[in-house]
């Protein structure tokens, strides 16, 4: 009787000390590598070099900017990361926002960190401008990360300084 | 057996208000100004200014006036320009819909900041 007690005591204890260790492990922190602003120029702006990067590589390479400002000498982009090559549906970025739910209330990031991952390798930097937002919303409702691209050329059309702000958590 | 009942509840009390303490997240004044030092009235230029906060949020009368919504995120100590479209339902923006600020400034013609000014927008 006695010894029946005892074993269901420590059964009791290991379920116990399993669901902490559960509990510790659901509680992360998020990678911040494959978004952070340093990571997106090298991966994807590597050709960005002040006092050698000419205009016209750069909107060949980018496209029209999203902004101008000082007569064109300065340009701004604003950069959006997502999948890339598809329009997301509805039903997408609905299981998106209920896997973002899961993720950001349980404060467990796996599926966040796959998402950054996944994206480091196929994803790309769409260009939010003024004649694309409305058809291009659920995509910026859904981005991982933004970014502020802002390019200074001299009267050669030559880069002459730029930064590269996120501007999203 | 009245006082200690009555030390109790002062203690509950106590306990409550200490649950109760809400964080507004605003910026004292000090911390204002030290990270608005950049910007100096007629001397700051707008490629400082865009470089250093990115596209703004909106601009007017062409690119004389142009705003910023910014938010202040105490972990990094900066501000940070707040993301236009913003689905309220995104749980990662639940600490963006608290406190916010528009900072507004106003260049001459040869692109060199008139004024400025940092209104506190929400709550």
């Amino acid at each position: 009787m006695r010894k029946a007690s005892v074993r269901s005591c420590c059964r009791i204890l290991l379920i116990f000390l399993s669901l902490l260790s559960l509990m510790a492990c659901a509680h992360g922190n998020l990678d911040e590598t494959f978004v952070s602003a340093p990571y997106v120029r090298e991966r994807w702006l590597p050709y960005l070099v002040d006092g050698k990067t000419e205009r016209n590589e750069i909107i060949q390479r980018l496209g029209e900017p999203s902004s101008k400002f000082q007569s064109g000498t300065i340009l701004g982009y604003r950069l959006i990361l997502v999948e890339e090559g598809r329009d997301i549906s509805e039903e997408e970025y609905r299981i998106i926002l209920v896997n973002l739910e899961t993720a950001y209330l349980n404060r467990y990031f796996g599926w966040v960190d796959e998402r950054r991952k996944l994206l480091s390798e196929k994803g790309t930097l769409l260009i939010v401008k003024e004649q694309n937002k409305e058809e291009k919303l659920l995509e910026i409702l859904s981005r991982e990360a933004e970014y502020s691209l802002v390019l200074v050329f001299d009267d050669q059309d030559i880069l002459t300084t730029n930064s590269l702000r996120r501007i999203m958590p | 057996m009245i006082r200690r009942s009555a030390a109790i509840s002062f203690l509950i009390i106590l306990l409550l208000s200490g649950c109760a303490e809400t964080r507004l997240q605003t910026v004292d004044d000090s911390i204002l100004q030290q990270q608005l030092a950049l910007l100096e009235d007629g001397k700051t230029t707008k490629q400082d200014i865009l470089l250093k906060f990115g596209i703004p949020s909106s601009q007017f009368e062409g690119e004389k006036i142009l705003t910023y919504r910014l938010r202040f995120n105490q972990k990094e100590n900066r501000f940070e320009v707040v993301s236009r479209e913003v689905d309220r339902r995104d749980p990662r923006f639940a600490e963006w819909m608290q406190t916010e600020y528009n900072l507004v400034l106003v260049f001459d013609e040869k692109h060199i900041l008139q004024k400025h000014s940092m209104l506190r927008i929400n709550p």
